[in-house]
């Protein structure tokens, strides 16, 4: 039985420091879309990086080609 | 907006590693890797002397055919898992690693062929995709210096850490067929964006 205690007194120890930093992320990303003009280049590309992170997340893919197909239909209002 | 990629995806890289360590096991990647790093000069030879329209279209296709199986077929009995396949999808992930920063598409197939659940690909892919891209930046940065980087790119960690949190919460509460049509899904997008950028 102990082995299981162990294992879950380390699950509860690593939660509580992985919301930690999503938290903050949360924080900053939306400290920074409140602050920026609307459909300006500082809200849609962090949203790309939101979005093309979740997606290559999920899937365990690498984010670069996916980001890059994201910002490649978005180029306009990248470009202002 | 290639600071903002590098930014992004070393953050969302180094953060699903960490989420996922206790799966991880780098001995298991290890064939996959010695494939991967045989070849990927000839893969960033290719990026750099070659026009991408004679590569990237073709990985679109299989990409979009794989992938249709994929969604179609998810779950698959155990294969052999022989060696020289683990060497062989390496090297190929390290040809379209150079080129297309895109290492990662046939060892995600040689996982789903072989019946791997999603913990055992997930624990080959992610350590994979994340030691190719760092071998590949450090040889671009030593081939073609770039400009001073901006520190105002580094605001992209939040959204990119943001993301993998949510994405990694994701991949935990679906089953391995789930993932699978999800891959597959993804595979077909990815294919279909190589197409399309030409």
């Amino acid at each position: 039985m102990q082995p299981v205690d162990e294992r879950t007194a380390f699950s509860f120890a690593g939660r509580g420091s992985t919301a930690i930093i999503p938290a903050l992320c949360l924080f900053l990303f939306t400290t920074n879309l409140a602050v920026s003009p609307a459909g300006g280049s500082s809200v849609v590309a962090p949203t790309i990086v939101l979005l093309s992170a979740l997606v290559s997340s999920i899937a365990g893919f690498a984010f670069s080609p996916i980001a890059g197909a994201f910002f490649s239909t978005r180029r306009k209002n990248l470009c202002r | 907006m290639i600071q903002i990629l590098l930014v992004a995806s070393i953050s969302q890289q180094l953060y699903c590693l960490w989420r996922l360590r206790e799966n991880i096991h780098l001995r298991d990647c290890f064939p996959y890797l010695v494939g991967s790093i045989a070849t990927l000069p000839l893969g960033l030879f290719l990026l750099l002397r070659t026009p991408a329209s004679t590569f990237l279209p073709l990985l679109g296709l299989l990409l979009i055919f794989y992938g249709a199986f994929s969604a179609l077929k998810p779950s698959l009995p155990a294969g052999d898992n022989p060696v020289w396949g683990r060497v062989t999808v390496g090297a190929l992930g390290g040809i379209t690693g150079g080129i297309a920063a895109f290492p990662a598409a046939f060892v995600t197939m040689w996982c789903h062929i072989q019946g791997f659940d999603k913990h055992r690909a997930r624990s080959i892919i992610q350590p994979f995709i994340l030691v190719n891209q760092v071998l590949s930046l450090t040889a671009l940065l030593l081939l073609k210096p770039p400009n001073v980087m901006a520190l105002g790119t580094l605001q992209y960690a939040a959204p990119a850490v943001l993301g993998a949190y949510l994405g990694v919460m994701i991949f935990n509460r679906v089953e391995t067929s789930t993932f699978n049509r999800l891959v597959g899904l993804f595979l077909i997008f990815a294919g279909f964006s190589f197409i399309k950028s030409f």
